[in-house]
């Protein structure tokens, strides 16, 4: 199934990228990325596939590739992958998928910014390890656990609506 | 702050009954209330899923690996022309020459064993308490080749940790790196037994146990259990033309 993956698209992932001023590595770190994204997405996310799977897959992929290179301070140059039409749907999904990624960042982001006790307890909670165990690991109690652990979510959901209604 | 307080506390089961139907009607009347406890919900849901472990999601991360190099090349430098001075072609020639022989002749070839069991450890991510030092030790000596030591800090880490297929994966193969082979056969035996992430890698290894013992029919007959979806499908191939 991968291989096929690989097989049917790495060609044009590639060319598209060694086209706009990337090399082999960065070609193959995209694909990558972008086939992890998209399992993510469809395990956790429900994102289903109402389009075809090779444009979205290459637009996924352009658009990576986009982001990188404006973050390497490169201004974007665009030769485009050759003969796919990219039809409404596709770029609807891909819209939907960019937009639970950049939710997903300010998580994040807003996860860092809490102090380190905090985050490893979430860590450790949501990691879905056993809480008791969690709770001897840490040497607190059960009960002071999970109240931390309330307080903690509290603290970061407060954080991240605030920065979301920004 | 208290809000997302009474949020939290709410989603995580923390409120006695009153407070929770009190909760509850307010949930009614607020709609921003209910945005904010879904808001909550959803932070959850999605850390959970960043922080949990998803071994489908690492296999698929592996056999990506795995197969980076078949269809993407190395970095490529972009190719420079330069003039090659004439004296220097008769000394080109040579070497060229001298290495084919090299190539073909192999007088440094390995035996297959060394040449196939090559494995390195991830260390683990950092958390920092006694158990996660001790594996962070044992990844260390086990990627130093310093097999005795990692098995016996591995057993340790095992001993907190025996469910863990990676951790006994990798005390499977220091075992066999140290001459262990019955022990190492039990790890591999159960770790193929189990639907573990591990299953094909320790039918691999169990593999190359036989290969240690030259008992190749045996090595044969367990790089065949491995199929062609496997990330140890190819590695598993060469070895079996190779013998």
């Amino acid at each position: 199934m991968v291989r096929e993956i690989y097989a049917k698209y790495a060609g044009k992932i590639r060319y598209y990228i060694l086209a706009n001023n990337g090399t082999e590595d960065d070609a193959a770190d995209i694909f990558q990325e972008a086939l992890i994204d998209i399992y993510n997405q469809a395990q956790h996310k429900q994102l289903q596939l109402t389009c075809p799977f090779e444009p979205f897959l290459l637009l996924i992929c352009k658009r990576k590739w986009l982001n990188l290179l404006k973050k390497r301070g490169r201004e974007p140059v665009t030769k485009d992958a050759a003969d796919v039409s990219i039809g409404e749907d596709v770029f609807a999904l891909a819209e939907q998928m960019k937009q639970s990624d950049q939710r997903m960042q300010v998580f994040l982001q807003c996860f860092e910014k809490l102090g380190d006790a905090c985050k490893e307890i979430i860590k450790k909670c949501l990691g879905g390890e056993d809480q008791e165990l969690i709770a001897t690991q840490l040497k607190v109690t059960y009960g002071y656990l999970r109240k931390k652990k309330s307080e903690c979510m509290a603290a970061l959901t407060k954080m991240i609506h605030s920065q979301l209604s920004e | 702050m208290s809000t997302f307080n009474d949020i939290a506390r709410y989603a995580e089961g923390e409120m006695n009954a009153d407070e929770r139907s009190a909760f509850e009607v307010a949930l009614l009347a607020d709609e921003s209330l209910r945005n904010q406890l879904a808001l909550y919900q959803e932070v959850h849901g999605s850390l959970q899923q960043h922080f949990g472990a998803d071994e489908q999601r690492d296999q698929l991360q592996n056999t990506l690996q795995s197969m980076r190099g078949e269809f993407f090349g190395a970095a490529t430098q972009p190719a420079r022309v330069v003039p090659m001075k004439r004296y220097l072609r008769g000394a080109v020639a040579v070497a060229a020459i001298l290495i084919a022989v090299i190539v073909i002749w192999q007088p440094w070839k390995p035996d297959l064993f060394k040449e196939f069991s090559e494995t390195s450890m991830v260390a683990p991510a950092e958390r920092g308490d006694a158990a996660d030092d001790l594996l962070e030790q044992a990844v260390e000596a086990f990627n130093k080749k310093e097999y005795a030591t990692a098995a016996t800090l591995l057993q340790q880490v095992k001993q907190q940790d025996t469910a863990n297929s990676t951790i006994n994966f990798y005390y499977g193969v220091a075992l066999l790196q140290t001459d262990k082979l019955k022990e190492a056969r039990d790890i591999f035996n159960r770790l193929f037994a189990a639907q573990s992430a591990f299953k094909f890698e320790a039918a691999f290894y169990q593999a190359l146990g036989y290969l240690k013992e030259g008992n190749k029919v045996a090595c044969k007959e367990w790089l065949q259990k491995i199929p062609a979806d496997a990330n140890e499908y190819n590695r598993a191939q060469r070895l079996l033309q190779q013998l």
